[in-house]
C-alpha cells in the first residue's frame, strides 16, 4: 500500500511538472457558438496614392516597376483589405475548419496570395510559375522558417505549419517580394475583403479579445462582448504611422 | 486480477525510480552545462559576447561577426531548412572553425569540453528547450567525381541558376550578389566557389550538406526538396572540382 501511496505521489508529481499548459488547447462543441462577429476595417484619414516599387532584377520579365500591396484601401469606403482579424479567448467552439494546403504561388514576381490565414497544420505549397529565380525565405520571429530554391520550372515544396504564429516571407532574389502567413490554433480568424469587412461565425458568448494585424498599419486589439444570439458589430479604424 | 496488481507494483517501481534517473540525467547535465560554460568563458566570450549573443570585446574587429547563439540559427546544419542543428553539428564546426572566418578550429581542446561547449551553447536560445531537435538529412555514398559527373554537375548549376548569386565563373559575382543581405539586414556576399577554403569545410559531404540544407539566416537556398542525392552529389563534386589545384591545372 505504501509504494501505491508513494507511486502515486510521484505520478502526481511527473505529470505536474510536465503537463502544464500555460494556454488552455482549443476544444471543438459546434453546439456552443451561435452568434456572428461582423465589421468592417477602415483607413482614418486620406489614403495614400497607390505605390510602385521598383525592379532592380528580372526587369525584363517581372518589369521595371511592380504595384505595392503594403496597403490596399478602397474607395471610398476607405475599407483596407488583407487585414488579420482574429478573436483571441475562446476556448471551446466550433471545429476547426477542414485542413486544406495553402498554395504560396511565386506568379509574376509576386507571392499569391499576399495575406493569408490558416489553421495550424495546413501544409505550406510553394511553387514558382515564374521564368526565373525565385527562392521563398520565410521566418518566424526572426528565425529561418523555411529556406528554398524555386528554381522556374522547378518542384513544388511542401512544408507542414504546425504551430501557431506568424511566417514572413521574402525572396532573397527580389526584396520587394513578400507575404504573411498566420496560422491559428482555433477557428476564429479572417482576412478582410477588398471593401475592408470581415465576419467570424459561430461565435460563443464571452468576452474576447478582438486582434487586428495590418503589415503597414501594425497590431490593434479590442475588447468584445459576445451576446449568446445574434451578432455583433464591430468596426475599427486604423491610423497611419506618423 | 494478478495482470493488474504486478501493473501497480511495476508502476510503482517505474514512478519511484523516475525521479531518481531524471535527476541523475539532469545532475549530468547541469554539471556538463557548467564545465561548458567554464570553457566558453575561457574560450569563446571575447567575441560571442558574455550573453552569446555574438557582442563580445572583439566582434566589432571581426568580418563577418561571430555568431550570435541566442537566435538559435545556425548555418551548418545537417538538418533541413528551419530546423535547429544537431549536436554533432555544433560539435563539427566547434572542432574545425569556419575557413575565412575568425572562428579557430578548436580540435585542441579536450572532446569533453568540446561537448560540454555545444550543451552550454544550447541554452543561449530557447528554442532548444522548445522545438524538437532536427533529423538530419540521409547521406548516401558519394558517387565519384567523373568526366560525366562534373558534365552532370554543370548542367544542375545552370538548372538551379546557382549562378544568379554565385556567377557564371562561380566566384561570387552573379547578378544577384550584390543585393543581398542576411537575416540581421546587413550585405551578405556569396561563396567564391573557385577558392579552396569553403566555410562549410573541405570535405565532398560538407559541400553536399551546404548545397541540401542551405545555409539558415543567409539568402542560401536548400535545395534537398529540388534535388535528389544523387544529383546533389553531381552538384557538390562539380562545385569541389572549382577549387581544386587539379582543376586549375
Amino acid at each position: 500500500m505504501k509504494s501505491r501511496w508513494v507511486g502515486g505521489i510521484a505520478l502526481v508529481l511527473i505529470l505536474g511538472s510536465t503537463l502544464v499548459e500555460p494556454v488552455r488547447a482549443y476544444e471543438a462543441d459546434p453546439s456552443v457558438g451561435k452568434t456572428t462577429v461582423r465589421g468592417r476595417i477602415t483607413l482614418r484619414g486620406q489614403a495614400p496614392p497607390a505605390e510602385r516599387m521598383g525592379v532592380l532584377r528580372d526587369s525584363a520579365f517581372c518589369g521595371e516597376t511592380v504595384p505595392s500591396e503594403a496597403l490596399l484601401v478602397d474607395r471610398p469606403s476607405n475599407g483596407i483589405a488583407a487585414v488579420v482579424v482574429s478573436l483571441e479567448g475562446v476556448t471551446v467552439g466550433k471545429p476547426l475548419p477542414e485542413e486544406r494546403p495553402l498554395t504560396l504561388e511565386n506568379r509574376a514576381c509576386r507571392f499569391v496570395p499576399h495575406v493569408k490565414a490558416v489553421q495550424v497544420g495546413s501544409q505550406l505549397e510553394i511553387s514558382n510559375a515564374d521564368p526565373v529565380l525565385h527562392n521563398t525565405h520565410i521566418r518566424k520571429e526572426g528565425a529561418t522558417f523555411l529556406n528554398v530554391a524555386l528554381p522556374s520550372g522547378g518542384r513544388t515544396i511542401r512544408k507542414p505549419m504546425t504551430d501557431p504564429g506568424r511566417l514572413d516571407v521574402r525572396c532573397d532574389a527580389h526584396r520587394f517580394m513578400q507575404a504573411t502567413i498566420h496560422i491559428f490554433a482555433h477557428p476564429y480568424f479572417t482576412v478582410t475583403d477588398q471593401a475592408g469587412k470581415f465576419e467570424l461565425s459561430q461565435v460563443p458568448p464571452g468576452t474576447y479579445t478582438l486582434r487586428v494585424w495590418h503589415e503597414t498599419l501594425g497590431l490593434m486589439e479590442k475588447t468584445v462582448t459576445v451576446p449568446a444570439q445574434g451578432q455583433a458589430v464591430v468596426n475599427l479604424e486604423l491610423e497611419l504611422p506618423n | 486480477m494478478p495482470v493488474t496488481r504486478l501493473c501497480v507494483v511495476l508502476c510503482g517501481a517505474i514512478m519511484l525510480a523516475a525521479p531518481a534517473i531524471v535527476g541523475g540525467a539532469a545532475g549530468d547535465l547541469a554539471e556538463t552545462v557548467a564545465r561548458g560554460r567554464a570553457v566558453y568563458l575561457e574560450q569563446c566570450v571575447s567575441c560571442h559576447g558574455v550573453k552569446g549573443d555574438g557582442r563580445g570585446e572583439a566582434a566589432a574587429y571581426l568580418n563577418p561577426p561571430p555568431r550570435n547563439f541566442t537566435a538559435g540559427v545556425y548555418k551548418f546544419r545537417s538538418t533541413m531548412s528551419g530546423q535547429l542543428p544537431t549536436d554533432d553539428d555544433l560539435f563539427r564546426t566547434l572542432t574545425l572553425g569556419i575557413a575565412g572566418t575568425s572562428m579557430d578550429r578548436y580540435a585542441g581542446l579536450p572532446e569533453q569540453d568540446r561537448r560540454a561547449l555545444v550543451a552550454f551553447l544550447k541554452r543561449f536560445s530557447p528554442r532548444f528547450a522548445q522545438e524538437e531537435a532536427g533529423t538530419p538529412i540521409l547521406f548516401p555514398p558519394p558517387r565519384p567525381l567523373t568526366p560525366e559527373s562534373a558534365t552532370r554537375g554543370l548542367a544542375i548549376y545552370e538548372r538551379m541558376q546557382c549562378a544568379a548569386c554565385h556567377g557564371d565563373g562561380a566566384s561570387g559575382d552573379g547578378p544577384l550578389a550584390a543585393d543581398l543581405s542576411d537575416a540581421d539586414g546587413q550585405p551578405i556576399r556569396p561563396a567564391n566557389l573557385t577558392r579552396p577554403r569553403l566555410k562549410g569545410g573541405p570535405a565532398p559531404e560538407s559541400v553536399y550538406r551546404s548545397v541540401m540544407t542551405g545555409l539558415d539566416g543567409t539568402p542560401m537556398p536548400s535545395y534537398g526538396d529540388s534535388l535528389s542525392p544523387e544529383e546533389g552529389w553531381d552538384l557538390a563534386l562539380y562545385i569541389l572540382s572549382l577549387s581544386s589545384p587539379k582543376e586549375k591545372g
